[in-house]
């Protein structure tokens, strides 16, 4: 549908058009299971949202949606981040730009999220995967540049200089390029020693450029490994055996150079872009300057934040470990019974998966009350309140997860969006899972759970997917694989018919 | 095609009449439906998924998956194993009993490891055992394994059932054994009844693990939209598998949760390798070229095609660019059965000498009304190609295994495969595979599959399989056809639920189901 097309309509026949499956379902079961439950005081929760800024003035909406590129807002709130960075760079050479800047400024804040939530979860598989290896090392190969890999990965792991010298230990790579960089890092420095690969060296040189502050295009990054070493080979059968290793350096600037994407967007686009540039100086650092324009076009500073899967400044700052309240304890302040606890981690996510719906309802309620109908209608078909929910499930779900993950699985699961596909959805979206409920950065949180129950196969098979849109994902489906790999060592296992 | 609602699929009486017996299957217990109901109740035979979730249900393991992913003690108390980890002895709980009161023994451990690798048994999963060498009772409670190898990790290779010794005459157990329909059990629950179109459990009163849930009742019902209707009526609390086109309305209906069920399946179309024309390499990979598969896919939902015998998020997926899925090309697929000796006159049929290229198409009951859609358009698309393709079968569990298993009487199958995480292949196509029903016998897959299961370095065992994956692409013993996301549905009024890929009910014992009628 053309941008013409959309402003003819109107945003809001529009956005109903995009969700189908969305708003109340008329089944009879369904109505019979609608929440008859009392308001219930959401209200100064929700007061910062650009949920409650979208309901109040639909009309701003609108007018961000018909701003040069705004299409791209759409894609951006199904988690079609490709198709929305071709509609705002368009836009963005376009007179009045500024808005499409805020709109490459947040698809680069989605992509930083991606690589926020994976890099932990590279860490701890990347370390156990080398903690495997470690304790059966008289059952795996090994090949010569297998110790300084292990030591790069610890250091990076946090692992003190004792670890990481025993990790060496009686490697042959002792003056190789790899130990170069070893010990550069050690000393921590950013130096790219001569010697690497090409494509590891280079990487590392767009690396060294971000902490400069130069922002360089990022197509720097594909799903190739940084290193590829041998581990022998099977005369009788001619396969042959690897060691691959993506830098966990590398993913972290990447990270960094998708931030620093963001803010020198965030800076263009004016006024608008000032919520953007808060968090973006919290998380790079205060030496950063940052300071957004004064002209360009005004915008509900709420409305920054339009289709993201966080409510607003303070619950963006607290998914990104930066300070803040967390949403959960925002709702459990307003009313603890949205939020309930049990007695162990099973009764506390019945407790909550029986409050979800509730809370969603209310969430609903309170964000029409002081609504124009165009801006209930809004709320109702873009799922506002199942956001809500959703994003209070996933919050628990990391609050479980190192103690009780499988429990805490059991909320991940429930507030996955299992038909992601449809209109509006990116083509892939059925393979992806990315869908305007289910973010991309939460699917590799999702994974992260999975990996902690100890379930790797079940953790790549939502990373995996990821892969061809993030290619620094690369890395991890990989660790996750030897490991899944691992667990089936020596074991046959059993097949059915379905 | 017209989305199934729950309210043009139950009207008037007939959905007053459900909703009625919702509540009474609420307040009495668990029922949950199936494709296909579980034929065999024995372990040793169990073939079907739906057999492997019902068994969950009914009999104990010495391990088990738990909750944190590790193998958790069901029968088994504790373990030795020995510094060369060639011996192990489990030493079980002690005062455990069968369901009909009868001791649980290291004899019935010992018993049960010689019927699975007995060869008359049969058992499909015979391979999987084949790790130990010798299983023997060395006192009341302990059971000595001798390993074939050393097993420094051997805990989950006991997930097998454990069978009561004393009620088989011997280790040779046939399938025709009663006890497929009257098992003694140690699991959960014990045999009820069994009527027309569903198996009924009760509550094992001698159970280790001790149900929160009072009964349990499966029901065969082959048509999804009754399956989606009934789980929205509260008729039944579980729904095992659910096609991509319910979902949003199973989503929508806040009646029931959707959580994913990954099983690792794919389906296939298996070639008897016994036909003379299906023997030949060129037959084989014409057949796969001139189809479009994706047209046959479009008709049944939303999946991923492969190729090869792994969904593609596996380890052993190979992604390599000289692995491709193959596409319909009917020219190749015409030079293909030319240079293998076919000829065609225009329009006509595929014949050589001995006549015309005929093949019968099977499909197994239990892939429902999808199978039936895919198999009704695969014999479409072979007979626009120019071969004759018979009307398709749908068979039973029963005459499934008779003719396809061991009778091997079949020309094309059309079926799926469901593995745990171990995605074991070696039975489906290692020449001495359990379930190398099709016959496909290649040198280079057995040793690359003989060294993959020997293999202890997991970045060598990738790579042994990824060899695998591209020698089967090449060679087409199955057309692999495409992988399909699992989703399982259950009522909101089943608690503390936790589904194990594969191993469904694993954790079944945990689950409870509130008076209250959902969330």
């Amino acid at each position: 549908m053309s941008h013409i097309a959309w402003s003819r309509a109107g945003v809001f026949v529009t956005l109903l058009l995009l969700l189908p499956a969305c708003g109340g379902g008329d089944d009879p079961p369904a109505r019979a299971a609608q929440s008859e439950a009392p308001p219930v005081p959401l209200g100064p929760v929700l007061q910062d949202s650009w949920l409650r800024a979208a309901a109040q003035d639909p009309g701003a909406v609108e007018a961000l949606i018909d701003a040069p590129g705004g299409e791209g807002w759409l894609a951006l709130f199904h988690g079609d981040l490709g198709r929305a960075t071709v509609a705002f760079s368009s836009g963005a050479s376009q007179p009045g730009g500024e808005l499409a800047h805020l709109g490459l400024a947040r698809v680069a804040m989605a992509r930083a999220d991606v690589l926020i939530a994976a890099l932990p979860l590279k860490r701890a598989s990347d370390t156990e995967l080398l903690d495997y290896r470690d304790e059966r090392a008289d059952r795996v190969r090994s090949g010569e540049l297998t110790p300084v890999l292990a030591a790069l990965t610890r250091l990076d792991a946090g692992a003190d200089g004792a670890v990481v010298a025993q990790k060496l230990g009686a490697s042959t790579e002792a003056q190789g390029p790899l130990r170069a960089l070893l010990d550069a890092r050690r000393r921590g420095s950013a130096e790219v020693p001569d010697g690497l690969s090409e494509r590891h060296a280079e990487r590392l040189r767009h690396v060294r450029a971000l902490a400069d502050g130069v922002v360089p295009p990022l197509d720097w990054l594909d799903s190739n490994p940084d290193v590829v070493a041998s581990l022998g080979a099977d005369a009788d059968s001619g396969v042959t055996f690897e060691q691959r290793w993506w830098d966990p350096a590398v993913v972290a600037g990447a990270t960094r150079a998708h931030l620093q994407m963001a803010a020198s967007h965030a800076v263009a686009a004016g006024p608008a872009g000032a919520p953007l540039l808060k968090v973006l100086k919290a998380r790079l650092g205060e030496s950063v300057s940052l300071e957004a324009s004064t002209t360009g076009p005004q915008l509900d500073p709420r409305l920054a934040w339009f289709g993201a899967p966080w409510i607003d400044t303070a619950h963006l700052l607290r998914r990104w470990d930066r300070g803040g309240e967390s949403l959960l304890a925002r709702v459990a302040a307003a009313d603890p019974a949205m939020v309930p606890n049990g007695d162990t981690p099973t009764t506390t996510v019945d407790a909550q998966l029986r409050a979800a719906d509730a809370l969603a309802d209310a969430v609903e309620r309170t964000l029409g009350l002081d609504a124009p109908p165009e801006g209930a209608a809004l709320v109702r078909d873009l799922e506002l309140g199942r956001r809500v929910s959703d994003s209070i499930l996933r919050e628990r779900m990391m609050d479980l997860a190192p103690t009780a993950p499988a429990q805490a699985r059991r909320l991940g699961e429930r507030s996955l969006d299992m038909t992601p596909s449809g209109p509006g959805a990116a083509p892939d979206a059925s393979y992806t899972r990315i869908s305007h409920r289910n973010d991309p950065a939460f699917l590799v949180r999702l994974a992260h759970v999975l990996f902690l129950g100890r379930r790797p196969d079940m953790a790549r098979e939502y990373v995996f997917p990821l892969v061809p849109k993030d290619p620094a994902l690369a890395g991890v489906a990989h660790a996750l694989g030897q490991l899944d790999a691992a667990s089936s060592i020596g074991v046959r296992g059993k097949t059915s018919q379905r | 095609m017209t989305r199934p609602t729950v309210r043009n699929a139950l009207a008037g009486v007939c959905a007053s009449l459900l909703a009625v017996m919702a509540g009474h299957a609420g307040a009495e217990g668990f029922e949950f439906a199936e494709d296909e109901l579980a034929y065999s109740l024995n372990p040793l035979h169990e073939l079907s998924m739906a057999e492997t979730r019902l068994n969950e249900l009914l009999f104990e393991s010495l391990w088990g998956p738990g909750y944190d992913g590790y193998p958790e003690p069901r029968l088994a108390e504790a373990y030795e194993l020995s510094d060369d980890k060639l011996e192990m002895t489990v030493y079980l709980k002690e005062n455990l009993r069968w369901s009909d009161g009868m001791p649980i023994t290291a004899e019935d451990v010992a018993f049960s490891v010689k019927a699975y690798l007995n060869p008359k048994t049969d058992s499909p999963d015979r391979s999987r055992l084949s790790f130990i060498k010798k299983a023997e009772a060395t006192g009341r409670n302990t059971v000595k394994f001798t390993f074939a190898s050393p097993e420094p990790e051997p805990l989950e290779k006991f997930y097998f059932k454990i069978l009561p010794a004393h009620r088989f005459d011997g280790p040779a157990v046939e399938r025709t054994n009663p006890f497929w329909f009257k098992p003694t059990t140690s699991g959960p629950y014990k045999l009820k009844a069994q009527d027309l179109g569903t198996w009924s459990l009760e509550t094992n009163p001698e159970a280790m693990r001790a149900p929160k849930v009072g009964s349990v009742k499966v029901r065969e019902m082959p048509d999804k939209n009754q399956q989606v209707s009934s789980l929205g009526y509260g008729y039944i609390q579980a729904m095992v598998n659910v096609p991509s086109q319910y979902l949003a309305e199973v989503e929508r209906s806040r009646n029931a949760d959707l959580i994913p069920y990954q099983s690792k399946s794919w389906w296939y179309v298996g070639m008897n390798h016994a036909n003379k024309t299906l023997a030949a390499s060129a037959v084989r990979s014409a057949l796969a070229r001139a189809v479009d598969f994706d047209e046959s896919l479009a008709l049944i939902g939303e999946g991923y095609r492969i190729s090869g015998p792994f969904v593609p998020s596996s380890k052993y997926y190979n992604h390599s660019e000289t692995v491709k899925l193959v596409d319909q090309d009917t020219a190749e697929a015409t030079q293909l059965l030319q240079q293998a000796g076919w000829a065609r006159e225009g329009e006509g049929t595929w014949k050589n000498k001995a006549g015309p290229l005929s093949l019968r198409i099977f499909y197994r009951a239990g892939m429902g009304d999808q199978g039936q859609t895919v198999a009704l358009n695969l014999q479409a698309q072979l007979r626009r190609f120019g071969i004759d393709a018979a009307d398709p079968v749908a068979m039973d569990k029963a005459v499934w295994n008779e003719k396809v298993f061991e009778q091997r009487d079949f020309d094309l199958v059309l079926d799926s495969w469901s593995f745990d995480k171990n995605e074991n292949i070696y039975d489906l196509f290692h020449s001495d595979g359990t379930q190398n029903f099709v016959g496909f016998s290649d040198k280079e897959v057995d040793t690359l599959l003989d060294k993959a299961i020997a293999e202890t370095d997991p970045a060598a065992k990738v790579a042994y399989m990824q060899e695998v994956h591209r020698r089967l692409a090449q060679e087409s013993p199955y057309v692999f056809l495409w992988s399909l996301r699992s989703y399982t549905a259950l009522r909101r009024e089943v608690e503390s639920v936790f589904i194990q890929p594969f191993y469904y009910f694993s954790q079944f014992p945990d689950w409870s189901v509130t008076a209250a009628p959902g969330r």
